[in-house]
């Protein structure tokens, strides 16, 4: 067991790929002289969550709520301040030996197998515990990118502009020796059909492009590296919404072929409903309920989930509409409120949620739910040790 | 493209036409006539030859100054055209010409006496010598002092760049680490210091105190070193005054442009992607930081041939830079206006260099009607 097992809110399962345990970044706004954190923007804090793999996992909330830093931390574009980030079923194989005992957890089990194990032992070992990317060496790194890919939110300012398609596409292609070198041009236009972009794009230059091209080219760039698991960082936020459906089955479509697990960051509801198949609800950098899609749309439990849903807009006029409207504004992440972080805008803001955090209680089969109002009926639920650090 | 070529030429043209406006203007109407002065040195020099009328008519002539301003202005247009333009009055360099003299003995003395006229030549004469001719021609003068200036300002910038963009890059991607600051601290006691300060600076320390360089000029007959490194020895001090001074400016343009590139999202993209971080930094992050140092290369051009006015006064080198000083501190109005004209010419076509160069350090430009 490693040191953040403690107050895990689910059990480990095989076939699960990612796992995030109390999964913690800090941004320093403020330091003394000596470098001493003042004060800090705690976009992501302590989020545990699990995904299994060729699922995705919606991720939704207002902006501001950390949903992008969280994504971009777990593929170690920024580093952790505290947690876990576990993945299972990476191509380890790239490693070398060396770094792959560094990649064992530190616990006793493991002592003997770090002391003297053999490559296909240790290999063995690590696709049963998974990989903490915390612990992979900054040049080790760079070799299990291939697997973990991402899309940004803007088509535009994501591709360099002085590259070609062609290269845009091939460069990592070749870094990584995915395809043998006088075969890269032949794969990358198949990935280029794929994805619906015309083999003459090749040799054009992005700003040639419109917004929905440019996305797919983004894709055809994240999809020829052969990832097992995609961050789609709002891929469609930027589109119109006829592209945005494009996309989005795109998308979908290449998670059936390849079996892709997405993370698919977003704050619409309508889209995240469409292709995820569980849903995590954020708010100022904590996870506030997290289930299958299904349960989330049609029985909301926490009363910020019930508002966000309240206000997707429904394409029938004589629905009547029962908003709930949130009043005031989003504290600041660098300043967040004592107890339930959601309590200064809730409507069923108890006493107990000014002083107390609610801790993330599986409420019902797989709806798990940081919630007051829902956590007397479970008593086992196991106190996190202490308060974290603020 | 070609079009487009052509089109900018046309329109240079132009802007030229209203520089040397400008400058015949600024010439003709400012406080203190120095071709009235120039006209009584001219006199008072030569007052005993024939040829001061001459030359006093045909410097009126050249500039147009017998008739009103605007007459006056088409004139010496039509003169610069032509390619007349002006003799200076303060300087004078080999023509690349010689005249022949004929030496007779006359009552037991020799006399070097010239002819126009084989004809002329008596049957007595005994010989002859030849002389180099010296011409006064501004053209003439900017043409043999611009070599030198070219020379230095090359090499200077040369080291400018190959110096100040490695460090632009390293103090942005180690951004608020120490060496980002020292390197900044560096650069801006660059930036703030005046040239002949520091150029006085190195000699005190360098050439007068030490005695590691010679203090001025560019070749000392009694080194006894080979020409090549005794150029260079006097070299080393004038240079390093260019370079400390210029270093800074693009140093921090560098770091400015990348800092702003690191932070875009196609940086994040190629780290995604899993490239080294060589290849990040010089590759993706480098080569669209380029895009804004290329406007730089506008100026670079009239910096190589205009010669540095200030740094080539005070170690005394033969420039362009300290000719056009003397020239402005003396009233050279012949040189001053040529010299001027020439640095806008220079400033003319780099500019359209640097924008062809936009098209091809940045697909997105594109060059067209």
């Amino acid at each position: 067991m490693s040191e953040f097992d403690y107050g895990l809110p689910f059990v480990e399962e095989p076939d699960d790929i990612i796992v995030l345990k109390h999964l913690t970044k800090h941004f320093p706004i403020k330091t003394n002289l000596f470098g001493k954190v003042l004060v800090s923007v705690k976009a992501v804090n302590d989020v545990s969550i699990k995904v299994k793999k060729g699922t995705t996992l919606g991720v939704v909330g207002e902006s501001g709520c950390g949903k992008t830093t969280m994504g971009r931390t777990m593929l170690r574009l920024y580093d952790v301040t505290s947690g876990e980030i576990i993945y299972k079923g990476l191509d380890l194989s790239r490693l070398s030996t060396q770094e792959l005992r560094k990649l064992l957890p530190k616990e006793e089990k493991f002592a003997a197998l770090r002391a003297n194990g053999g490559r296909e032992e240790l290999l063995e070992a690590l696709a049963v515990t998974g990989v903490n990317i915390n612990d992979v060496p900054r040049s080790a790194m760079r070799k299990l990118r291939p697997d973990l890919q991402i899309i940004f939110q803007d088509p535009y300012s994501s591709l360099s502009p002085r590259l070609t398609i062609g290269s845009i596409i091939s460069e990592a292609v070749e870094e990584h020796h995915i395809v043998p070198k006088n075969e890269v041009r032949e794969y990358v236009l198949k990935i280029m059909k794929e994805c619906g972009l015309q083999p003459y794009y090749y040799d054009r230059y992005p700003h040639e492009f419109s917004g929905g091209q440019r996305q797919r080219i983004c894709i055809a760039r994240a999809l020829a590296l052969n990832p097992k698991i995609v961050i789609c960082d709002e891929p469609v936020s930027a589109l119109d919404v006829s592209i945005q459906a494009q996309i989005i089955n795109l998308l979908k479509d290449l998670q059936e072929q390849r079996g892709i697990t997405y993370v698919f960051i977003s704050h619409d509801l309508s889209v995240v409903k469409h292709i995820s198949t569980d849903v995590a609800v954020m708010y100022l950098g904590s996870l506030m309920e997290k289930a299958p899609t299904d349960a989330i749309f049609d029985k909301p439990l926490h009363p910020y989930t019930k508002a966000l849903l309240s206000a997707v807009p429904v394409p029938d006029p004589n629905v009547k509409m029962n908003r709930i409207i949130l009043e005031g504004d989003i504290p600041s992440p660098a300043n967040p409120p004592a107890g339930c972080k959601f309590h200064t805008r809730c409507r069923e803001c108890m006493e107990v949620c000014k002083s107390v955090e609610p801790n993330l209680v599986e409420y019902e089969p797989e709806h798990f739910v940081a919630c007051h109002l829902y956590q007397k009926e479970t008593n086992d639920v196991p106190q996190t040790p202490t308060e974290k650090n603020g | 493209m070609i079009k487009y070529i052509i089109k900018r030429i046309l329109l240079s043209v132009l802007i030229l036409f209203g520089v040397s406006l400008i400058i015949y203007v600024l010439v003709r109407v400012k406080p203190g006539d120095n071709f009235v002065r120039a006209k009584y040195a001219m006199q008072l020099a030569q007052d005993s030859t024939g040829e001061v009328e001459a030359s006093v008519e045909r410097m009126e002539n050249t500039y147009g100054l017998d008739v009103s301003p605007v007459r006056g202005y088409f004139k010496w247009l039509g003169n610069i055209l032509q390619g007349d333009w002006g003799e200076s009055f303060i300087f004078s360099v080999d023509s690349g010409k010689t005249e022949k003299f004929y030496s007779l003995t006359v009552n037991g003395s020799t006399e070097y006496i010239k002819y126009e006229n084989a004809s002329e030549i008596p049957a007595e004469a005994t010989g002859t010598i030849e002389r180099a001719v010296s011409t006064k021609s501004v053209i003439r003068i900017i043409y043999s002092k611009c070599g030198v200036s070219f020379v230095i300002s090359l090499i200077a910038t040369i080291f400018e760049f190959v110096i100040a963009i490695p460090l632009g890059i390293i103090s942005a991607t180690k951004q608020y680490g120490v060496l980002d600051y020292s390197v900044t601290v560096l650069a801006m006691m660059g930036i703030s210091l005046p040239t002949f300060f520091l150029g006085a600076l190195m000699l005190k320390i360098f050439s007068i105190d030490l005695g590691w360089f010679p203090y001025a000029g560019l070749l000392d007959p009694n080194s006894g070193l080979p020409k090549l490194v005794d150029n260079i020895h006097h070299l080393v001090l004038p240079l390093m005054t260019l370079i400390i001074l210029s270093i800074g400016g693009l140093m921090r343009y560098t770091r400015t442009n990348m800092l702003e590139v690191l932070n875009a999202d196609y940086i994040r993209t190629a780290r995604a992607k899993g490239l080294s971080e060589r290849s990040v930094i010089y590759k993706h992050a480098f080569r669209n930081s380029l895009i804004p140092i290329v406007t730089m290369l506008a100026g670079i051009l009239p910096g190589l041939f205009g010669g540095a006015m200030i740094t080539e006064t005070v170690f005394s080198i033969d420039g362009i830079g300290k000719a056009a000083y003397k020239a402005v501190v003396q009233g050279d109005i012949p040189f001053v206006m040529a010299y001027n004209m020439f640095l806008s010419v220079l400033t003319v076509i780099g500019t359209l260099f640097s924008d062809l160069m936009y098209a091809v350090v940045d697909p997105r430009v594109k060059l067209g009607d």
